[in-house]
C-alpha cells in the first residue's frame, strides 16, 4: 500500500488530477459555498455581459451568472454520472461474476445479451431510453446506468476466468466455501484493481454522455443547470457571447481530464502486468 | 482464411441483431401507456380509419410476443411505418439523410487515422521523451473533452478568423463538390479529432509492444534497416489492435455524429433523430436507433474479416 501511494505520487500530473477531483468533489456537496450568485437569479439589468469581476465567466440571456451555474451544473452532472456509474459497476459485476464463475449456459445467455446492450453506441442507447420515459434526474441516472453494465459485465467476466482456475479458488471450493462467498470474499478481491480501472475510465466517459444529452437538450430540464446544458443552450449565443459555451465546456473537459489522468496513474501502478 | 469461419461469424451475428430488436421492442413498451396512444399522443391528423389500421399492424389485442413477431416481420419486408409528423415512408426517410452521416463517418474516420497513427508511431519511437509525453498530454486531453466543447472552439475560431467559410448550412457533394468538402471540414474533423486520441493511444501501446518482441530484434541482428523493421514488421503486426479499437470507435462515431450533426445543422441521420426525439415521432426515433445498431454489427463483422486478411494469424477458432 504504501509503495503504491509513493509510485502513485510520484507523478505529479497524478496529485494535480487528485487535488482538482477533491475541489470538484467538495463542490458537489456544498455548492452553495462556492457559488457567489443564485444560479437562477435572473438580472435583467446585466444580460450577456461578458466575463468581468462581478461576473467572472459573464452572464447569459436572462443575466444569471454564469460561474454559479456552472457550479451548480458541476453537482448535477457530478451526481447524475456518479449514481449511474453506481448502479452500472454493481450491476455490471454481478453479471460479469455469475457468467465468468459458472461458465457453460449461464454464461452464454448472460454474454449474448450484454453483446445485444454493448452493441449500442452509449450516447445512443441512453438518448433513446431518455426519448422514451422522459428526462428526469432519474431517468438520467437509470437510462447511463444501464449503458455501461455491459463494459463492467465483460470487464469482470474477463478478469474472472483469468483467476477461476488458480489454486486460491480451487482450495477455497475444496474446503466446501459456497459459490457466492467464493465469487464476492476470493475472487472479487483478487480483481480489485480491474475493477478500479474499469470505474475510472468509464466514469469519465459517463459524465462526457450526460453532458452531450444536456447538450442535446436531453438532460435535466431547464432552468437547473447542466454543464452539457449550459454549453448547449449557449450554442444560441455562440458568436456573440461566445463565453457561455466555452468556459462551461473548458470545466467538462477538466473534470473529464482529471479523471482520465487518475485512471491511467491508477493504471500504471495497481497492475502493471495487467495493464500496459 | 476459412469460408466456414466467415459462415459462422455471421450466423452468429444474428441472434445478437434479434436481441437488439427485442431490446428496442420492449423499452418502447415499457412505456406507460399502450403504443398506439403514445404514437398518437397530440396528433390529430390521422384519420379514425388509420388509427385502427394502427392497432391491426401492432396488433396490440394480440400477446406481447406475437406483437413482437408481428413488428419484426414488417421490419424485415422493409416496413418501418410511417412518420407521424410528415406521413412521409420512415425507410425513404432514412435512405434520404443516409449519405450525409455517412460523409461524416468516413472523412472522420479519415482525419482520425492520418491524425492518430503517425502521432502513435512517432510516441511509440520516441518512448518515454519529451515528444512522446508531449503527444500523451494531447492524447489525454483529445480523450477528455467533449466533441461539443472542441467544435464550439472551432466555430468560434473560424468565424473570428476567415469570412468566406460557411460554417452552418448543406450543399450536397453533387451540387458543388468543393463547398461541400468546406462544410464538411470542421464537422469531420471535430469528430475525428476525438476518434484520433484513441487511435494513438492504441498505436503507441501496441508498437511499444511489437517492438519489445524477439522478432524484431532478430529482424535487426540480421541487418534489416531500421525503417524496414519498423514499417514492414512491426507495424503490420501492431494493426490488429488499432483495427479493433478503430472498430469500437464506429459506436462512438454514431452517437458523436449526433452531437455533431446538431451543432453544424447537417442533415443527417443524427439531426433527424433528435428531431424526432422532440416531436415525439416514435415510429422515426425507433427506425434511427435500430438501423445505427444493426450497421454497426454488420461493420464489426467486416472488421473480424479484413482481421483475418491482415493477420493471418488471428485464430479463426
Amino acid at each position: 500500500m504504501k509503495r503504491f501511494l509513493k509510485n502513485f505520487i510520484k507523478n505529479p500530473l497524478n496529485v494535480i488530477s487528485i487535488i482538482i477531483l477533491g475541489i470538484v468533489i467538495f463542490i458537489s456537496f456544498f455548492p452553495g459555498i462556492i457559488a457567489p450568485y443564485d444560479p437562477l437569479e435572473m438580472d435583467s439589468q446585466n444580460i450577456l455581459q461578458s466575463p468581468n469581476f462581478a461576473h467572472i465567466f459573464g452572464t447569459d440571456q436572462f443575466g444569471r451568472d454564469v460561474f454559479s451555474r456552472s457550479i451548480y451544473g458541476i453537482q448535477s452532472s457530478m451526481k447524475i454520472a456518479l449514481s449511474a456509474m453506481i448502479i452500472s459497476s454493481v450491476l455490471g459485476t454481478f453479471l460479469g461474476l455469475l457468467s465468468g464463475y459458472y461458465g457453460g449456459l449461464v454464461d452464454q445467455i448472460i454474454s449474448r445479451v450484454v453483446d445485444a446492450f454493448f452493441a449500442f453506441p452509449s450516447l445512443v442507447l441512453a438518448l433513446f431510453i431518455v426519448a422514451l420515459f422522459g428526462a428526469t434526474t432519474f431517468n438520467l441516472i437509470v437510462a447511463i446506468g444501464i449503458v455501461y453494465v455491459p463494459i463492467f459485465a465483460r470487464t469482470i467476466r474477463g478478469s474472472v476466468i483469468s483467476v477461476r482456475e488458480l489454486t486460491f479458488v480451487k482450495a477455497a471450493k475444496i474446503v466446501g466455501k459456497s459459490d457466492f462467498k467464493i465469487m464476492l470474499t476470493v475472487i472479487l478481491p483478487n480483481i480489485f484493481s480491474i475493477f478500479i480501472v474499469t470505474f475510472t475510465t468509464n466514469f469519465s466517459t459517463a459524465i462526457l454522455t450526460e453532458a452531450s444529452l444536456g447538450f442535446l437538450g436531453l438532460g435535466v430540464p431547464p432552468p437547473e443547470p447542466t454543464l452539457g446544458g449550459l454549453v448547449g443552450q449557449g450554442t444560441n449565443f455562440i458568436l456573440t457571447a461566445p463565453w457561455l459555451t466555452l468556459l462551461p465546456g473548458a470545466i467538462i473537459a477538466i473534470i473529464v481530464l482529471s479523471i482520465n489522468i487518475l485512471g491511467d496513474g491508477l493504471r500504471d501502478v495497481l497492475d502493471p502486468k495487467f495493464f500496459r | 482464411m476459412s469460408f466456414s469461419y466467415f459462415i459462422r461469424r455471421i450466423l452468429l451475428s444474428i441472434p445478437t441483431i434479434l436481441l437488439v430488436t427485442l431490446i428496442v421492442f420492449l423499452l418502447v413498451r415499457l412505456v406507460p401507456g399502450d403504443v398506439v396512444d403514445m404514437i398518437i399522443g397530440t396528433q390529430n391528423f390521422l384519420s379514425e380509419e388509420q388509427i385502427l389500421q394502427m392497432y391491426e399492424d401492432f396488433g396490440l389485442d394480440k400477446p406481447l410476443i406475437s406483437q413482437y413477431f408481428i413488428w419484426l416481420k414488417s421490419l424485415v419486408t422493409g416496413n418501418l411505418g410511417v412518420s407521424l409528423r410528415t406521413g412521409e415512408d420512415v425507410a425513404d426517410l432514412l435512405v434520404q439523410r443516409l449519405p450525409v452521416t455517412l460523409e461524416l463517418a468516413l472523412l472522420s474516420i479519415l482525419f482520425s487515422i492520418i491524425i492518430g497513427i503517425p502521432l502513435g508511431m512517432i510516441s511509440a519511437l520516441k518512448k518515454n521523451t519529451y515528444v512522446d509525453n508531449s503527444i500523451k498530454v494531447v492524447g489525454l486531453i483529445g480523450l477528455s473533452s467533449p466533441a461539443f466543447w472542441i467544435g464550439t472552439i472551432f466555430i468560434v475560431l473560424f468565424s473570428f478568423y476567415f469570412d468566406n467559410f460557411t460554417i452552418f448550412g448543406y450543399v450536397s457533394f453533387i451540387e458543388n463538390p468543393l463547398k461541400n468538402l468546406q462544410i464538411f471540414l470542421l464537422p469531420s474533423f471535430t469528430l475525428g479529432l476525438m476518434i484520433a486520441a484513441q487511435i494513438l493511444r492504441i498505436t503507441r501501446t501496441s508498437m511499444i509492444d511489437e517492438l519489445s518482441k524477439d522478432y524484431v530484434k532478430v529482424a535487426h541482428s540480421k541487418g534489416l534497416s531500421k525503417n524496414k523493421v519498423i514499417y514492414k514488421h512491426a507495424f503490420r503486426n501492431a494493426l490488429t489492435p488499432i483495427i479493433t479499437i478503430t472498430g469500437i470507435q464506429l459506436g462512438y462515431l454514431f452517437g458523436g455524429s449526433i452531437v455533431i450533426e446538431n451543432m453544424f445543422a447537417l442533415p443527417g441521420l443524427g439531426r433527424l433523430l433528435l428531431q424526432s426525439v422532440n416531436q415525439r415521432d416514435y415510429p422515426v426515433i425507433q427506425a434511427i436507433i435500430l438501423f445505427i445498431v444493426i450497421v454497426i454489427v454488420i461493420l464489426n463483422l467486416l472488421i473480424d474479416f479484413i482481421y483475418t486478411i491482415i493477420d493471418p494469424r488471428v485464430n479463426l477458432e
